[in-house]
């Protein structure tokens, strides 16, 4: 178009409207909302020039200059596309902003770079840098303390004096073990006055167990474990707590930290041999699982692909939400909108967990028991394989006499008497197929008259449709029933019924095994109706039904009186010659191969291999079936494995099947568009963040890599010394639980939407020095309890609150409320009746009511008394849908949540709760009993005694006073009730 | 330890009285988890409940949800469909085979009379005759869906917008945001149905992520209150333990100065304290008029359930009356076949007529009171459940299966238009064809009525700027007056 042209169209009879005056105002007004510095729906923003022009992530760009009329943007705005007016709500643009917006498109929209606001580079983010080598500042002591004071300074501000002796020792007790010391603990570390006595104390702690298990506590937060799976059905998980005790265990024994990651990533595949390398995967199953998306939906159909989608999400949230402190989560549905993290990072990192699902996962807890059963599981797998190669030539020259007898083992079985030695398909019931399992169907049989009945023997069908085989259609869970009332109304007798006892545990497929119910004459059980009712059907491919050969039912005598009887169903799929109604009743049902026949056609097969091989080869296949045996034989002196509940390839049967069938070959992963399962995109192999360059984002491995190389590489690359987010999260961790508040104030989060490191340089000097001495977690924290930082007073200081009211730099230290699992621990310490057994499964303090389908916890039906609750409180069992009030109540982790730093809120519930729970009450019984025993002589003894148990100090003469006559008018108890309450006993200073 | 600061924040009596001072605010946030990251709102930490300001003027100062569990067919209670009538006992066309626990059979006409009510003449069953008289002043929509339909996470998807665990609830956000005009009693009460909790139990009214704060608390007329007095300690025993713990605690504050969350928890001490003795007052009912009572049915000798749920109601009126923010009142108890909630799959008439005794009279009254005491003109009243049913029975079966496709709840009281009815199902009532709302819309609507903006009303969790209605929402703008 020329200038010309352009002059003398109407809408530039006047000027082209000016972009910052005219323009912007108009998207300012309407647009921005949505699409501007704040929001950008669909990626798409009218603040920036460049995407504005270019479109979101459609990509279809929504102004095409010099082309107003045919631009997306003004037939949006002028309401001319259905389902995309804009705004979607509130007043539509006038005419004249239209129209004004038209003729600046129409003038080749016009936008001055000035203008656009300008997109910083998403890869420009401190915590994608490398870690930076930082100098500390010279200082003497300890150089976290330089860097400290370096910024006080110049703020105009200076730490704060160090704390006394008997706060230091809380503190740190309590930061370290989270317990209280003893007065005894606190009386010697105060009269120590050796120059070390600080550092011996922190030494003294660091190697306690108590050490392991407080700091376990932390990890399970940010892991979110717990002990049932969650969801709507919220099953128990009982198997989950080896991994909590591997934490505990990972802590006291300083394991390094890059192996506690590998571990807890890939430690089948890296440490095979080792129970730690197994338990640790219990990382990967943390989280909740939807029991019914997994074992009532198989995975062909939408909803059970969400539900594996979903668990997947999960593994990868936690994956990197734990270890790299980024939010990957966020690009499951669209790129992230804050970091560089593409969609197809996200599924990239799908595809390293692809093959996995949550299960119990075989093991010894004993090292060299496991590493000989890991041992000899491969060395199965490799005779098996040995034998199939060494095998195959010699099948193929035995021909088809060989053949034969296979078919024999593995053919259908004859199934018509009337033609022995005649394979026949089964004959029999088949019901209507239905698209869900849980459907209601029966079959029945008129007996002709009421009689007594013996038995009812229910004959499995065969069928090679989808490779089912023998019991194909049988039906899952069940009941058989008798009544006089065709329509089982009235008068009905159960003859067997498994479903209600064990509702989800489903009938294994008994193959051609006849099924009979138990047997019983004289037991009432008469009618002129049998039924067969199936609650749950069998799968068959992408549907489910319910067949069955034959039913028999024997009277008294042991005949079969069904024979030949008429036969109604629910519904019936009547498909001549195979399957009728009829047939069920017609004697005609498949039979299984005898043992004696099968292990003839085993020696004949045999025979007729070693009858086309050569000595070397015959000599060969001896030692490997001895070989085979050996192992067979050596697995079965095993005693029963332990479990761990973990992330494994799982082998099911029915629709919770894993990849074990397919040999855990990782589930293809596709980039699914808007997160939905079914619009899949573009396939993704395994890879990890593109955001980090100091290696490949995508793994180079072989096609045929097994998936556990794919979790190697993740952990590889999570551990890998140049990976600064791995380094950098963690000490800011340790940082967080050491001051109430990390250097980063958002641990789970290092990218756009999180805090700034208050002290970046701190952290990278102690994430560095973390990393290159081992990654030893007590060496970080000896490092942090000893600076005078960590050592400051909680001091009042006016001027400092001016400047930095948050102290996030740190002038003194701050004052924290014990978390839930502290405080009830402290109390029991305090009361004597703290049980310090370690480890395994979790102690319960609910009842629980209708277990069999899901569970209710009950917690207000337990005993607050119970001395199996008075062990700690990391090994208590816990349940994610209903969780226990008063630790909820003082703010305990929600084990559905990753949670990286507690709540700490002060409430009228938690008063309350601190003052009349029955835990609470019971406990200061204990308490007034425990210092009755240990002084049983003076009321005052006693109420110095259990002051001085509470808060770590003796009550001065001005506090004695009131407590000892409170004490005589009240009681003990109601004293030790009091001291529990007591905000010096809640806060640690 | 240095001397005492005078620096006026440090004294507490200033403190308390004060409730937009800074230091308690910054405290908060820190404890909040993360400092300058909080979107909204400003919380005083001695005064969590303290009233604070909406997003905007808001048409209701409190809510009442009455939440029926198990699903309640909108067929035979709020959504006429006459041409089910015509369909009844013939197979849905081209239907599905299956649907949630089992097959479907044929198309069931609505087991109960309609008839046109008030001066709308709008359509509605002699199921509930009660809460149908007030038909005029219902605002409905009929054209809700949910994302689940099993009945825990339809439950947590109606109460928290998520269908999984751990998200906080609806009350929870809006005490989190508005505090509560009443400072001796709790924010947020729940009220569980006196047959049972609900399915999903606690997660209907739990904190999720908010400060456990802002957790509801359960009530009943028939249970006492947890935590409300310690076993073996008598009321002056008590108040002596307090008071010695009151006077150990300011001598503990007087000599570590500087930090608000002492004082804090002292005043939350005093609160609790305060509440010791209102809590019990509100569930006093022998101060309710012999007619109050058989206005709810609270009297009802023949029908103890009934009667419990009756007084359930009554303590909702009492507490709304003190100002309370949040009551949250369930009809309806955990999945039981259908024998303790709506979940009618398989004797629905049967059941319904049970429920329907319970609910209606006592529900409908709390309306009425609420009105007469000029309650209804501040509050927000809303019937909801967690999903629909289907227009066939089961096969083989007298009930209907779940249907989140398409089901009806509704409002009324402060801000709400009376006397609408906002989308539709289809002609059998199966599907939501006109105006379709996801439950996101229905939660956004609560909270505009109480001033909030639900984009604007965010928690940072991991990462994400948290809301009720996750990435999604649309206030419904045709039920507001």
């Amino acid at each position: 178009m020329t200038l010309v042209a352009l002059l003398l169209t109407p809408a530039c009879a006047a000027a082209a409207p000016d972009f910052a005056s005219d323009v912007r105002p108009i998207f300012e007004a309407h647009c921005f909302k949505c699409h501007g510095p704040i929001k950008q729906k669909s990626g798409y923003r009218l603040d920036v020039r460049a995407i504005a022009l270019t479109g979101g992530e459609s990509g279809t760009p929504n102004i095409l200059p010099g082309r107003g009329a045919t631009s997306p943007l003004v037939k949006f705005i002028a309401g001319e596309v259905e389902d995309m007016k804009m705004p979607p709500e509130g007043e539509p643009l006038a005419p004249a902003e239209i129209a004004t917006i038209r003729a600046w498109i129409d003038a080749g929209a016009p936008w001055p770079e000035a203008a656009s606001a300008a997109v910083a580079d998403p890869l420009d983010w401190w915590s994608l840098q490398p870690l930076a080598t930082v100098t500390p500042p010279a200082s003497a002591g300890n150089p976290l303390d330089g860097f400290i004071r370096t910024q006080l300074a110049a703020r105009g501000l200076a730490p704060s004096p160090p704390a006394d002796a008997r706060t230091l020792c809380r503190r740190l007790h309590f930061d370290l073990t989270g317990l209280p010391p003893t007065p005894e603990d606190i009386a010697a570390f105060v009269a120590d006055s050796a120059p070390d006595a600080y550092a011996r104390l922190v030494e003294k702690l660091l190697a306690s167990p108590r050490y392991g298990e407080r700091w376990a506590r932390h990890w399970l937060d940010v892991v979110h474990y717990g002990d049932t799976h969650g969801y709507d059905k919220d099953k128990l998980r009982p198997n989950a707590w080896p991994y909590r005790d591997y934490v505990v265990r990972a802590f006291n024994t300083d394991k390094p930290y890059a192996r506690f990651v590998q571990e807890q990533i890939a430690g089948d595949v890296l440490f095979p041999s080792t129970a730690d390398g197994i338990e640790a995967l219990g990382f990967i199953s943390a989280g909740p699982w939807d029991f019914i998306g997994h074992a009532e939906v198989p995975e062909s159909k939408t909803d059970g692909k969400i539900a594996r989608h979903l668990d997947r999400d999960d593994m990868v949230a936690n994956t990197i939400g734990t270890f790299s402190s980024l939010t990957v989560h966020c690009a499951q549905c669209h790129n992230h909108k804050f970091d560089p993290i593409p969609q197809e990072d996200y599924y990239s990192l799908q595809a390293v967990f692809s093959a996995l699902d949550r299960t119990d996962r075989e093991y010894y807890r004993d090292d060299a028991r496991n590493a000989r059963f890991q041992n000899l599981r491969r060395e199965q797998r490799d005779t098996s394989a040995a034998l199939a190669a060494l095998e195959a030539p010699l099948r193929a020259q035995a021909g088809e006499a060989y053949a034969e007898i296979t078919r024999r083992l593995e053919r259908p079985p004859q199934s018509d008497p009337a033609n022995p030695g005649k394979p026949s398909p089964s004959r029999g019931y088949h019901s209507a197929l239905s698209s869900t399992p849980d459907a209601m169907k029966w079959v029945q049989v008129d007996l002709g008259e009421s009689v007594e009945i013996n038995r009812a023997t229910l004959l499995p069908a065969h069928d090679d449709f989808n490779g089912i085989g023998a019991g194909f259609g049988f039906p899952v869970r069940f009941k058989v029933e008798a009544s006089d009332d065709p329509a089982f109304q009235t008068g009905v007798k159960l003859l067997w019924q498994r479903y209600d006892q064990t509702f989800m545990a489903d009938f294994p497929n008994p193959g051609l095994t006849p099924f009979a119910t138990g047997g019983g004459t004289g037991d009432g059980i008469i009618g002129r109706y049998v039924r067969v009712t199936v609650t749950k059907l069998a799968p068959r491919k992408d549907d489910y039904m319910f067949a069955l050969a034959e039913l028999r039912v024997t009277d008294r005598a042991g005949k079969n009186i069904a024979l030949g009887r008429p036969v109604t169903a629910f519904d019936s799929i009547e498909s001549a010659p195979r399957w009728s109604r009829t047939h069920l009743t017609d004697g005609v049902a498949p039979s299984a191969l005898s043992a004696d026949e099968k292990q003839e056609l085993e020696r004949a097969r045999d025979a007729l291999l070693l009858g086309v091989s050569d000595e070397p080869t015959k000599q060969r296949r001896a030692q490997l079936l001895a070989e085979s045996t050996r192992i067979a034989a050596e697995l079965k002196t095993f005693p029963k494995p332990d479990l761990v509940y973990a992330g494994a390839i799982h082998t099911g049967s029915s629709n919770f099947k894993g990849t074990g069938t397919e040999g855990g070959r990782p589930r293809p992963i596709h980039v699914l568009a808007r997160g939905q399962v079914t619009t899949p995109g573009k396939p993704v192999g395994p890879g990890t963040l593109s955001a980090l360059t100091f290696s490949p984002a995508r793994f180079a491995l072989s096609p045929d890599a097994g998936e556990g190389e794919r979790r190697a590489a993740l952990a590889h690359w999570l551990t890998d010394p140049k990976n600064p987010l791995t380094w950098r999260s963690i000490v800011n961790r340790v940082w967080q639980y050491h001051f109430g508040r990390g250097l980063v104030d958002t641990p789970n989060d290092f990218g756009r939407n999180g805090a700034a490191p208050t002290h970046p340089e701190l952290l990278d000097w102690l994430a560095a020095d973390f990393r290159d001495s081992g990654g030893s977690l007590k060496s970080l924290h000896r490092r942090i309890v000893t600076s005078d930082t960590y050592r400051q007073a909680i001091t009042a200081n006016s001027a400092a609150e001016k400047i930095d009211s948050g102290n996030t730099l740190l002038w003194r230290q701050n004052r924290r409320k014990l978390e839930a699992e502290a405080l009830r621990d402290a109390i029991l310490a305090v009361s004597g009746k703290l049980d310090l057994t370690m480890g395994g499964p979790g102690w319960q303090d609910f009842v629980i009511e209708r277990p069999e389908h899901s569970p209710h916890f009950r917690y207000d039906l337990a005993n607050p008394d119970d001395p199996a609750t008075w062990r700690r409180s990391i090994y208590r069992f816990v349940a994610r849908s209903q969780t226990q009030p008063w630790m909820t109540s003082m703010d305990c982790a929600d084990p559905s949540m990753r949670v990286d730093k507690r709540n700490e809120s002060l409430s009228p519930l938690q008063a309350l709760a601190m003052l009349n729970n029955g835990f609470i009450v019971t406990q200061a019984q204990h308490l007034a009993a425990r210092v009755q025993s240990e002084h049983p002589h003076t009321l005052a003894a006693q109420v110095a005694r259990a002051h001085a148990l509470a808060l770590g100090r003796p009550p001065d003469a001005a506090a004695l006073a009131p407590l000892v006559r409170f004490a005589e008018a009240e009681g003990l108890p109601a004293l030790g009730r009091l001291l529990l309450n007591l905000n010096e006993f809640t806060f640690v200073d | 330890m240095n001397r005492i600061s005078s620096h006026p924040l440090l004294d507490r009596r200033q403190f308390l009285s004060n409730s937009a001072t800074a230091l308690g605010s910054i405290a908060l946030a820190s404890m909040l988890g993360h400092d300058g990251l909080l979107a909204s709102p400003a919380i005083n930490l001695a005064r969590p409940y303290a009233p604070r300001l909406p997003h905007f003027p808001a048409k209701a100062k409190n809510v009442v949800v009455i939440f029926c569990a198990g699903a309640v067919s909108q067929l035979e209670t709020w959504d006429y469909k006459p041409e089910l009538i015509k369909w009844d006992g013939k197979p849905l066309p081209g239907g599905p085979a299956v649907t949630f626990q089992g097959p479907a059979g044929d198309l069931a006409r609505p087991q109960y009379e309609f008839r046109p009510r008030g001066r709308s003449g709008k359509m509605v069953s002699d199921l509930i005759p009660h809460l149908a008289e007030l038909t005029d002043d219902l605002a409905f929509v009929h054209s809700l869906t949910s994302k689940s339909n099993t009945h825990g996470p339809a439950e947590n998807f109606l109460s928290t917008g998520f269908v999984l665990d751990g998200f906080p609830s609806l009350g929870s956000w809006v005490t989190y945001a508005l505090g509560s005009e009443n400072q001796d009693l709790p924010a947020y009460v729940s009220l569980p149905d006196p047959r049972g909790v609900p399915q999903n139990g606690s997660n209907n009214w739990g904190p999720g992520f908010l400060p456990a704060t802002f957790q509801g608390t359960t009530l009943s007329s028939k249970d006492p209150v947890r935590h409300l007095a310690a076993q073996g300690i008598s009321a002056e025993a008590d108040r002596a333990a307090r008071a010695l713990l009151g006077k150990m605690n300011e001598r503990h504050l007087a000599a570590n100065p500087g930090d608000g969350k002492l004082a804090a928890r002292i005043a939350s001490y005093e609160l609790a304290a305060r509440m010791q003795l209102s809590v019990p007052a509100i569930g006093d009912l022998s101060t309710e008029p012999a007619h109050i009572l058989k206005m709810y049915g609270a009297d009802d000798s023949q029908n103890a359930d009934k009667a419990a749920f009756a007084k359930n109601c009554i303590l909702a009126r009492r507490l709304i009356e003190k100002g309370v923010r949040f009551v949250q009142l369930f009809n309806g108890a955990y999945a039981s076949g259908g024998k303790l909630n709506w979940d009618g799959h398989n004797a629905l008439k049967e059941q319904y007529d049970i429920h329907a005794q319970i609910l209606d009279q006592p529900a409908a009254a709390l309306i009425r009171d609420l009105r007469q005491r000029g309650l209804l003109e501040e509050t927000l009243v809303v019937w909801c459940t967690e999903f629909g049913r289907m227009p066939f029975f089961q096969k083989g079966a007298k009930g209907r299966d779940h249907n989140p496709d398409g089901f009806t709840c509704w409002m009324t009281g402060a801000g709400v238009k009376p006397g609408v009815s906002h989308g539709a199902t289809d002609d059998l009532g199966q599907k939501a064809v006109k105006d379709i709302h996801p439950l996101y819309d229905f939660n956004a609507t609560i909270l505009h009525l109480l001033g909030l903006d639900h984009e604007r009303l965010t928690f940072e969790h991991n990462g994400v700027q948290r809301r009720l209605t996750n990435v999604e929402g649309h206030v419904i703008r045709d039920v507001l007056a």
